[in-house]
């Protein structure tokens, strides 16, 4: 099969090879195999998804080149057997990169387009019609890849940026039509043929395309994964390690946030919160239960939380709840709910009820504060006032404690 | 049909690999430009990558394009790709860019080469050119195993590193394969065996240039994120989950007769100090209590936050009097020390328990909970005192 040169090239260069490419792809795979299966085995990331991708590399090899797999079956079965693992291949991907996506491992409906085209067109090459047989399984690849596609829209990240999602999903894209358009080239365009086909290999456009494509898919995969350590990393940076509440840095930085709405007219709240009695949970039960404490807390303060509040640890057992677009009154009542939650919900501790409490400072973002720092010193001053107060208790801004505590 | 299973069209191998470096420098870019990962060393192999491609395309077009181009020029940008990416190796640690020793060893070779004809017999240009490229690569390869030593075991460092040191072997083995071989003039677009072996040699290299670089980046982040879920991130010492680790392995060291002892240290009026002067001085003044203690901490030693104002170290191979000792002169070292919050100075003091780990522990949490206790004690009787509790008193 050698020697087949067909492109029009410009005179001085010489034409290209479509085996060639193949060859090339062919090798690239079976390096991108070796580099999923030491991700997934040596570095420990995303060992399933990993894994299923190493075999769509491996699987696709034997498709792409492999001169003398045509004597592996009779010749009744027609020329395009080979396809065949393409076909099996692209299904593993679309497995892959769903795991990878995170999202909801359902392989019924990928094993399923695979197995039929992989049957119809098994079926059509016996029958004779070998052209009917690849426009099947051309079809069925384009599904797949347009699953894919889905699978990488549905899983990026919310910050993601839209070029890059843009970038990541094209390869798909492109092969979903590619084996679009050579499916209809085979059923209504006869003269188009050549376009894809050139005796019974690819021709050289189809695999310089399929080139660029198994490249981009490759390389870009292996982006996702650095992309998704990148957000671990900046989720660990900005997120208390024992509650997974913002951490002070972060808070501050949601705080300056608010604080330069508040001085183009927005209304803003802020409630600072304090365990009561913490230091005995620790020193009866020990850090263990005190850090379960913690953890329990911030459970049912979130089930009272509006998508849009932010809940950091101020450190020790001390938080602070953002109440963006909040009236004072309102933050207050989101207090006493709280409060209310905390003292219905006690914590379970090896076999013991404690009933955990709190105390609530409640204070509205400041005017010319732009680092919140006066409506955080307020709002500590609260707390300590519901605290000698006798603790379990909302304390809220008003007028004249303003002017008692200044 | 040629027999070899990977006969192949030398012009098409060329192009499909320019192809190849291409998206590969676009990769790279990308991780610099919007990720910000490793963001020198993706830039230094973005580079690399299209210099490399500018390489073989300027070669492959021989005729076509200038011959100064094509062949002084496909030279100059396989040497500078090489350099560009040695210069980037110091990235991985955050270092500045050693670009001064990829110069001078490009700018000799580039030079020698401008003086030599090409014309003829070529192996003199093959050999600066190899040996150029192979000492490029083994200088990246040194610095990586050196910058990995750092953090890493020996067998991973090897295997991460390794493929440098192939890649600067192969690239050596070129540059001596010329003496052993009749004068000839290199044309990578010869159909002749070879060649081609030579080509997907290069292939081959340059898959494992990127993976390496790639694999040594994912290292990079991996090691990041387990020191943030050792670290805290306030004070750069172990977290107490971390610290609990390490007090737990040592107390099954216990059994084999090693002795260990812990020192609880927990700052003096700190609430007063965080009211009074503010959160920020606060963090400040706990920053600064930690690198005040650290004078006196040992390699061996690990010291740890236990939360909020209290923090624990861990020393190994120590007794009671060992650790009185230690937290004696940390008491000492930390109330000669100075700090001050915008310009109000504050006197750093610290309550210190001291606890030896005794064969009648049942576990690591019965010497913390000594440690603590001789803490209180330390705060009951009046504070910056040294304490212990000793194991038979009730």
């Amino acid at each position: 099969m050698m020697g087949v040169r067909s492109c029009p090239t410009p005179q001085s260069m010489p034409p290209f090879d479509a085996n060639t490419l193949m060859l090339v792809i062919a090798v690239f795979n079976g390096f991108m195999a070796l580099i999923w299966l030491i991700l997934g085995r040596l570095f420990r990331i995303a060992p399933q998804a990993s894994f299923l991708l190493a075999m769509a590399n491996i699987v696709s090899i034997p498709g792409l080149h492999c001169p003398s797999c045509s004597t592996l079956w009779p010749a009744a079965l027609g020329p395009w057997m080979s396809e065949l693992a393409m076909v099996i291949s692209m299904a593993l991907l679309a497995l892959g990169v769903r795991r990878l996506m995170r999202l909801r491992f359902r392989y019924v409906q990928v094993l399923l387009l695979c197995t039929a085209a992989v049957l119809a067109a098994t079926l059509f090459n016996i029958w004779g019609f070998a052209d009917a047989g690849l426009v099947v399984l051309s079809l069925g690849m384009s599904l797949l890849a347009l699953l894919a596609f889905r699978d990488i829209v549905q899983g990026r990240s919310a910050e993601q940026a839209p070029a890059v999602t843009l970038l990541q999903c094209m390869p798909y894209a492109l092969w979903a039509l590619m084996m679009l358009a050579q499916a209809l080239s085979l059923l209504c365009l006869p003269q188009s043929r050549e376009w894809f086909l050139h005796g019974d290999v690819p021709s050289v456009p189809l695999a310089w395309v399929d080139l660029f494509i198994e490249l981009c898919i490759g390389i870009s995969l292996v982006g996702m994964v650095v992309a998704r350590l990148i957000g671990r990393i900046k989720h660990m940076t900005l997120r208390d390690g024992l509650t997974e509440t913002l951490n002070r840095r972060a808070l501050s930085l949601e705080l300056r946030r608010l604080q330069a709405q508040v001085e183009r007219g927005q209304t803003h709240c802020l409630v600072m919160i304090d365990v009561d009695h913490f230091k005995q949970i620790n020193d009866q039960h020990g850090h263990a239960c005190g850090d379960a404490a913690l953890r329990h807390l911030v459970k049912v303060l979130r089930s009272t939380m509006r998508s849009l509040d932010q809940l950091g640890r101020m450190g020790g057992e001390e938080f602070c709840l953002l109440l963006p677009h909040t009236a004072l009154a309102d933050a207050q009542a989101v207090a006493e709910r709280m409060a209310q939650a905390l003292r219905s919900a006690p914590l379970q501790w090896q076999g013991q009820t404690l009933t955990m409490t709190a105390s609530f400072g409640v204070m509205p973002c400041l005017q010319d504060d732009p680092l919140g720092d006066k409506s955080l010193a307020m709002a500590d001053g609260l707390l300590y006032r519901a605290k000698a107060q006798g603790r379990d208790r909302v304390c809220v801004d008003t007028p004249e404690l303003r002017a008692a505590q200044v | 049909m040629n027999s070899s299973p990977f006969a192949a069209d030398p012009f098409t191998l060329l192009a499909a690999m320019v192809l190849m470096l291409l998206i590969g420098s676009v990769f790279w870019a990308a991780m610099a430009g919007s990720l910000n990962v490793a963001p020198k060393v993706s830039a230094c192999m973005a580079l690399a990558n299209l210099l490399v491609a500018a390489s073989l395309a300027t070669h492959a077009l021989r005729g076509v394009v200038p011959n100064l181009l094509a062949f002084w020029g496909s030279d100059v940008f396989s040497l500078a790709g090489l350099a560009a990416l040695r210069a980037g190796i110091p990235g991985l640690s955050n270092k500045p860019l050693a670009w001064r020793s990829g110069l001078l060893i490009w700018l000799p070779a580039v030079l020698s080469l401008a003086c030599l004809p090409y014309v003829g017999d070529l192996r003199v240009h093959s050999r600066i050119v190899f040996s150029g490229l192979a000492l490029l690569a083994l200088m990246a390869g040194i610095d990586t195993w050196r910058q990995l030593r750092q953090r890493l075991r020996w067998g991973l460092s090897a295997l991460l590193s390794g493929p440098l040191f192939v890649i600067g072997a192969m690239l050596a083995q070129r540059a001596l394969e010329t003496f052993s071989k009749a004068p000839h003039y290199p044309d990578l677009l010869d159909a002749e065996h070879g060649n081609l072996a030579f080509l997907w040699s290069t292939l081959a290299m340059n898959l494992l240039i990127n993976a390496t670089l790639a694999f040594l980046v994912l290292t990079k982040l991996i090691l990041q994120i387990q020191q943030l879920t050792r670290e805290d991130p306030l004070t750069r010492v172990l977290n107490r989950r971390a610290l609990q680790e390490a007090i737990e392995t040592e107390h099954l060291r216990l059994q084999r007769g090693k002795p260990y002892a812990l020192v609880m240290i927990d700052m003096d009026h700190f609430k007063q100090l965080n009211d009074s002067l503010g959160h920020a001085a606060g963090d400040a003044a706990l920053q600064r209590l930690v690198e005040v203690l650290g004078h006196s901490v040992r390699d061996v030693d690990r010291m740890g936050r236990m939360g909020g104002e209290e923090f624990c170290v861990l020393l190994p191979l120590t007794d009671l009097a060992g650790a009185a000792l230690v937290a004696e002169r940390m008491r000492w070292t930390l109330e000669q020390s100075q700090f001050s919050w915008q310009g109000k100075p504050w006197p750093l003091t610290a309550s210190f328990g001291i606890a030896e780990a005794l064969p009648s522990d049942a576990n690591a949490d019965a010497v913390l909970i000594r440690a603590d206790q001789g803490m209180y004690r330390a705060k009951a009787q009046g504070r910056n005192l040294v304490q212990a509790r000793e194991a038979h008193e009730r």
